[in-house]
């Protein structure tokens, strides 16, 4: 009998749980369903290639234009950047935090990482409009500081306390007897680190990195600020462009909503949430490979 | 122990990786104060924008209000769904399609850009529900907003709960749901904390999805669920945006950042108490 | 297996309210608005633009009467509550078109297909904003160059000329940076309209989110040029430098007689008839101490 009962109540509390975990993430599945129907007409009339490889945005010419090739390329670049730059500072300061900071450091380093984050992006966007592309333009002798170079770096910083926090939690968790047995066998530390403890926390960290990939894609207030917004298709990380956050962003609030550039931006942001999906699907499939070498 | 070549090069790149961080962001808060701090007062805060144009003179009180009630009605959003996401996937489902799928869906939230979640819950709550612009249809955006970053730091302290501790439990016995409440659960607990308190910190700062579903230029801010309120982010992007009193827009992102350190120094003392408990 | 039924009628439970959601961006929520109970607050969002003269004479309004029953003795002795947000011209139609906000701030011309939804309702304008192209207070071509030619401005924000030095010789060998709003915006159509009449800006143009930032990028860099809001100028005399367009100067007799074109209408439009206090409110943003605030924030009030 009080067998029964206890199987019962685990089931009820284990399928609590799962109903929840499924409701909450059912919530994105409504949030895409919502994207495509606000979009459809575009999908539906002009096409997903079309949208996709057209290098020529002007919605409201007669008749209207629309390809987010730029875009694309534009958002790839400020995130990819942004990554590029992110990953080395933000791992280095995790391991650093992880295994050789004097606690005391530590004890600064920490809460000045976790500040990072609540600073919000409008701030990040004006000062770095106000601070960084003064600096571009007065020490390169630029005529205008705005470039995509200029937003990976303000959203590296804006990114790396995610990945500071996270791969440090993934280091900490790997186990003691490593860092043990590494004393213990006479191996330095920053080769233990590299070689041992940091290929064990690497799902944390990439876990951490894809993370920290999507918050770039979809950052919105600080590209809109440095990025430049022009219409042209981006030649170099050094040019100007106009990512996707930044082109919904920009127009959405000014078009008419129900009208084909209203449309056209939705399906903008659509294709930002697939491009999303894909990148951290891809990131998952690579991820399940680790898993089943080890 | 020879220091090798790499070794050396290792130990430069994770000290100045640490000492980086540790220089840009005291350069930003440098800035700020150097910028906006003069103007931060008891009467900044306490009191509400005046002046012309509006916002030039007078505090931004309101604005304080409205951003604590925004992140609290997030955090109370937010918490029961994102635990449950968390121990599911650390829990119940470490492998399977299901715990894949959902992991998978949860990231990509983290991309989504935040003016879409706004014109979302635009279209469900404030249209839909009738909530009109209110700090309830703001406060569902922040906490969809915030639900990815909650779930993956909870996740995160929940898997570093030392293995043992669920398997002596099994071996004895013991219930799942008895080991997750009793025993996994107050262990995480600071860890989780720590995870929420930076999606918090994430939240206040948020102006996008605030404009299209809570926020107004001017508001007393009282608490009430279905109206409009200020909110610090958002009041900052208009004094930017009118050019009109750069001061002032610095001294609120002062305000604000400062707002965001306290909850963090919170975090911080919670999460080391995790460290001691784990050890 | 039954864990898996459940599972499934939740999601069709979730589906059927997404496709509500999904509804709501196409109906107007009729039925809202019949239903819910009209609070006492006036709710009035939109245009960027209009914000803050709304939101300074909102509260010069509260501070002024404090009660409704001193504006009209007819109305209950209850305190003045006017909320002011932004989103945007677009959202603010839409949104009064939803019953969201009780007025709309629009600062662009209708379409005819517009002002057709809002004819049960009210369109009033409060005044103008006169876009006045300016440049950097340190670059010569105000001394050398003081009036463009529509021609002139027309290959500069095309990109057909790329450098001050092709205007004229004697300016320096600097790119020109060109500075404009988002290409759908109500300033955007504005320019398009007046001045470059369906030539495509230029594909380097630097689009930028709002007139304060524009007027920003223009008091900070030397090369650049863009339109901006009549009222920034005014406010940053010494920064920004208006440039005339076809020797027209952008002068309040020049706006006034119709001589200076490049404006667009400060507009508040309602789907419905205004009640008694919404037109108490827009009486006073058209009286004497409201079109004062549009005046000093720089705008051009509407002729009483």
């Amino acid at each position: 009998m009080i067998n029964l009962g206890a199987e019962l109540k685990e089931k009820i509390i284990s399928f609590i749980i799962i109903g929840a975990a499924t409701v909450s993430s059912l919530l994105l599945l409504a949030m895409l369903i919502y994207i495509l129907r606000e979009s459809w007409p575009i999908w539906s009339q002009i096409g997903v290639s079309a949208f996709l490889t057209g290098s020529t945005w002007r919605p409201l010419n007669t008749p209207p234009e629309i390809g987010i090739l730029s875009m694309i390329a534009s958002t790839m670049w400020v995130a990819g950047g942004a990554l590029l730059i992110a990953a080395p500072l933000g791992i280095g300061c995790a391991v650093f935090l992880a295994e050789f900071a004097p606690s005391s450091l530590a004890a600064v380093l920490r809460p000045v990482v976790n500040m990072l984050t609540g600073i919000p992006s409008v701030v990040y966007g004006f000062l770095g409009a106000a601070v960084l592309v003064k600096f571009f333009e007065v020490k390169f002798d630029l005529a205008s500081g705005e470039s995509l170079f200029a937003a990976s770096l303000i959203l590296a910083i804006m990114v790396i306390p995610f990945i500071i926090a996270n791969s440090e939690a993934a280091l900490r968790s790997v186990a003691s007897e490593y860092r043990h047995a590494g004393i213990a066998l006479g191996v330095s530390k920053p080769y233990l680190t590299m070689r041992v403890l940091v290929p064990l926390a690497r799902k944390g960290m990439l876990g951490a990195l894809v993370l920290a990939f999507g918050r770039a894609m979809g950052e919105t207030m600080a590209v809109l600020m440095l990025a430049g917004n022009i219409l042209r298709f981006p030649g170099s990380w050094f040019d100007k462009g106009e990512p996707l956050a930044a082109l919904i962003a920009l127009e959405l609030g000014s078009s008419i909503p129900g009208s084909f550039h209203y449309q056209a931006l939705f399906a903008a942001g659509l294709v930002l949430v697939v491009m999303v999906i894909a990148v951290n699907a891809v990131i998952n499939l690579l991820l399940n490979r680790i898993q089943n070498e080890v | 122990m020879k220091k090798t070549m790499i070794d050396y090069l290792l130990m430069a790149w994770f000290w100045s990786s640490g000492l980086l961080i540790l220089v840009i962001l005291l350069a930003i808060i440098v800035y700020l104060i150097w910028r906006g701090g003069a103007f931060v007062n008891l009467e900044f805060i306490l009191e509400s924008p005046s002046g012309f144009p509006l916002g030039t003179e007078g505090g931004i009180f309101p604005a304080i209000k409205g951003t604590l009630w925004l992140i609290l009605l997030a955090l109370v959003l937010s918490i029961v769904p994102g635990l449950m996401t968390a121990i599911y996937l650390s829990e119940y489902g470490r492998s399977g399609r299901l715990a894949a799928f959902i992991s998978l869906l949860v990231q990509s939230m983290a991309g989504v850009p935040s003016i879409i979640t706004g014109l979302f819950v635009y279209a469900l709550g404030v249209v839909t529900l009738g909530w009109g612009i209110s700090l309830l249809a703001g406060g569902l955006a922040l906490a969809i907003m915030v639900f990815p970053v909650i779930v993956v730091s909870s996740r995160n302290a929940l898997l570093a709960i030392d293995e043992n501790y669920r398997l002596v439990a099994s071996s004895l016995g013991v219930s799942k749901s008895y080991t997750l409440y009793r025993i996994i659960l107050p262990r995480a607990i600071p860890g989780i904390l720590a995870g929420i308190l930076l999606a918090l910190g994430y939240a206040a700062g948020a102006t996008a999805p605030i404009m299209v579903t809570a926020a107004a230029i001017i508001a007393s801010s009282s608490g009430a669920l279905l109206e409009p309120v200020m909110a610090l982010p958002y009041h900052l992007y208009i004094l930017f945006t009118e050019h009109s009193s750069i001061h002032h827009a610095y001294a609120t992102a002062l305000v604000l950042v400062c707002l965001v350190l306290f909850l963090n120094i919170l975090a911080l003392s919670l999460s080391s108490l995790q460290e001691r408990i784990n050890r | 297996m039954k864990r898996r039924k459940w599972l499934s009628l939740l999601l069709c439970f979730i589906l059927a309210i997404t496709m509500l959601a999904g509804c709501a961006g196409n109906e107007t929520g009729n039925k809202d608005n019949a239903a819910a109970p009209k609070d006492n607050s006036i709710k009035i969002g939109g245009s960027s633009t209009l914000a803050p003269i709304i939101a300074q004479c909102a509260d010069d309004f509260t501070e002024e009467f404090k009660t409704w029953n001193n504006v009209d003795p007819s109305l209950p002795e209850e305190p003045i509550v006017i909320f002011v947000s932004t989103g945007g011209s677009g959202f603010g139609l839409k949104s009064a078109l939803d019953g969201t906000f009780d007025f709309g701030m629009v600062s662009k011309t209708l379409k005819d297909e517009e002002k057709e939804q809002f004819a049960n309702g009210s369109i009033t304008q409060l005044g103008s904003d006169v876009l006045v192209i300016g440049v950097n207070a340190a670059n010569p071509v105000a001394q050398v160059k003081p009036s463009l030619t529509t021609e002139e401005l027309v290959s500069i924000f095309s990109g057909q000329i790329k450098n001050w030095k092709e205007l004229d010789p004697a300016l320096p060998d600097r790119p020109i940076v060109v500075a404009v709003r988002d290409l759908g915006g109500g300033a955007s159509e504005v320019f398009d309209a007046a001045i470059m009449k369906g030539t495509p800006i230029s594909e380097e143009a630097l689009q930028i989110p709002s007139m304060g930032a524009l007027a920003g990028k223009i008091m900070d860099n030397a090369d650049t040029i863009g339109y901006v809001s009549s009222g920034l100028v005014n406010q940053n005399p010494d920064k920004i430098i208006p440039i005339s367009v076809d020797g027209i100067a952008p002068t309040l007799e020049n706006i006034n007689s119709g001589a200076y074109k490049v404006g667009r209408p400060l507009l508040l439009v309602s789907k419905d008839q205004p009640d008694l206090r919404e037109q108490k409110f827009l009486d006073y943003l058209l009286s004497e101490k409201g079109l004062k605030v549009v005046e000093e924030l720089g705008y051009i009030p509407v002729a009483q």
